[in-house]
């Protein structure tokens, strides 16, 4: 299948602290990705260099084929890019921001951006920068759907959002990937939206160690016990079974991508009592917690 | 590509521009308003006395207009730009970068460049009201240095403001600081003349340069 990213060997830092140490991954054509990671594990770094605005220590990142320090104009055509934070030039009206991004898009659907942002309930002249931050960012959103991209990178498209306007734009996104010829690659820091939304995840942990699978893979193999624990201090440790552990009062829960019976046996051998031992289901941002940590 | 980038930049100067343009016909309103006040209280031989013997430039005050026209123009151009880094979002619109910087700045010369002749035909015209003809071409070319300043100064200030590395932003106000002084060096009457050329063709290469901080913030690695 052919791939609209490909990440090689990628190494960052900033001074001499690492972001990414020889990174690899790759995002195939069609459907929606997430990136997931706590604060500062460098998602919108890796963002800024795929769209070629940062220049990494080593590595190559293609983009739609292209070396994404170098994209062409061509390829920028075809990317909707979301910046972190909704950044838009503030010094324009929702008409004149329409109106100078039009003229760069040959697909733009002028419809579609009024559609979205004729919500807002605003006059057309109203300027950007007296808008609040979710008032912004819905013009922004309004401005990368009306582009018609065949990648769509959002970078933290929830921020600012209000609940309403999320589910707005989720229903906006699904029907956009509808035609099965487009992809997204999406963070965000509202993780449950994503359970709804992406095909495939990516974990990205601080260092750059990655997790690449399928959302349904993740959700049906990733699990989490717990059992109350006797007075004892000691708590079970990290190792190849426990990927993670954390409790509350006297009830300690495990993470685990290992069965329930391997699980079991692993903690009784380190002289836990396992007769309160109990599967708990999960959400996507329980999984993402328990899998990355609270802190 | 190209007018969608006017009308960007437009819709940035256009007060900026408007406020600049008025403050240089109001300086020049005041020339008038002084010559003619000038004119009514002395004798002629008295003010062609001052003026080509003793060598008072009855102009002098507009010597450093220009440079506060280009030093505006080019702030409100590019700082814009800079805040909370939205030049990113220049960079990813569908246009090879360079051309985008390039034709960022050529349009802030332009803006600058209608300013500077407007100067240039209101003093050329004042002048030539209350002075011969020969007075209002050494009016033009004793004031050329200024007019360069002026656009040396707007591309110095976009050269500043688009820089992401503060040491070298310093470098940058040392180097614009030290061409616009060159410029308004001469207190005399075209005392420019014989290296106003050499000068002006230094100072256009401060335009291609605007491509060198745009080129560093597309490659910086923090």
């Amino acid at each position: 299948m052919e791939n609209v990213i490909e990440v090689e060997n990628l190494t960052h830092r900033y001074g001499k602290r690492v972001i990414y140490e020889d990174l690899n991954f790759t995002v195939p054509k069609e459907g929606i990705f997430g990136l997931l990671g706590k604060n500062g594990v460098g998602k919108t770094t890796l963002i800024k260099i795929l769209m070629g605005f940062l220049r990494p220590v080593s590595g190559r990142c293609r983009v739609l084929g292209e070396d994404s320090h170098n994209l062409s104009p061509a390829a920028r055509i075809r990317i909707g890019l979301l910046f972190e934070g909704h950044l838009a030039y503030e010094f324009m009206s929702i008409a004149q921001i329409e109106r100078f991004y039009s003229s760069y898009y040959p697909a733009w659907d002028r419809d579609l951006y009024y559609g979205l942002v004729d919500r807002l309930d605003l006059p057309h002249h109203h300027l950007i920068k007296n808008m609040s931050c979710g008032q912004r960012s819905q013009v922004v959103l309004g401005l990368i759907f009306a582009q018609r991209p065949e990648l769509m990178i959002l970078d933290d498209y929830s921020m600012g959002l209000d609940a309403g306007y999320r589910r707005l734009f989720l229903e906006y996104l699904r029907e956009y990937i509808k035609d099965g010829t487009k992809t997204v690659f999406v963070t965000s820091h509202i993780v449950q939206d994503l359970e709804k939304l992406v095909n495939e995840v990516i974990f990205l942990d601080r260092g750059g160690e990655i997790m690449q699978t399928s959302l349904d893979r993740f959700m049906s193999g990733f699990k989490q016990f717990s059992f109350k624990k006797a007075d004892s201090k000691e708590m079970p440790q990290k190792d190849d079974i426990i990927r993670n552990v954390d409790n509350t009062g006297s009830v300690v829960s495990v993470y685990s991508f290992q069965s329930r019976e391997t699980v079991e046996s692993h903690l009784k051998k380190q002289g836990f009592d396992m007769a309160t031992l109990d599967q708990v289901p999960m959400t996507l941002e329980d999984s993402f917690i328990g899998l990355t940590g609270k802190y | 590509m190209f007018l969608s980038i006017l009308y960007k930049e437009w819709l940035k100067v256009r007060l900026y521009w408007v406020i600049a343009f008025l403050l240089n016909v109001a300086l020049f309103v005041y020339l008038f308003i002084r010559l003619r006040h000038l004119f009514a209280i002395e004798h002629d031989e008295m003010i062609w006395y001052q003026a080509f013997e003793i060598g008072t430039l009855h102009y002098s005050h507009i010597k450093y207009l220009l440079i506060i026209t280009g030093m505006i123009i080019g702030a409100a151009q590019f700082i814009p730009e800079m805040l909370g880094h939205r030049f990113r979002l220049s960079f990813h619109l569908p246009v090879r970068p360079n051309a985008l910087a390039l034709w960022a700045v050529f349009i802030g010369l332009f803006a600058v460049s209608v300013i500077c002749i407007l100067d240039a035909f209101l003093l050329y015209t004042i002048i030539g009201n209350f002075f011969p003809s020969e007075a209002a071409k050494s009016a033009l070319l004793t004031a050329s240095p200024w007019l360069f300043a002026g656009l040396t100064a707007y591309v110095g200030t976009a050269l500043i403001a688009l820089e992401p590395q503060l040491p070298r932003k310093l470098v940058y106000i040392a180097i614009t600081g030290g061409f616009v002084w060159l410029f308004c060096q001469g207190s005399d009457y075209e005392s420019y003349n014989r290296a106003l050329c050499k000068l002006a063709l230094i100072s256009l290469l401060f335009f291609p340069s605007a491509i060198l901080p745009a080129y560093r913030y597309r490659n910086r690695s923090s």
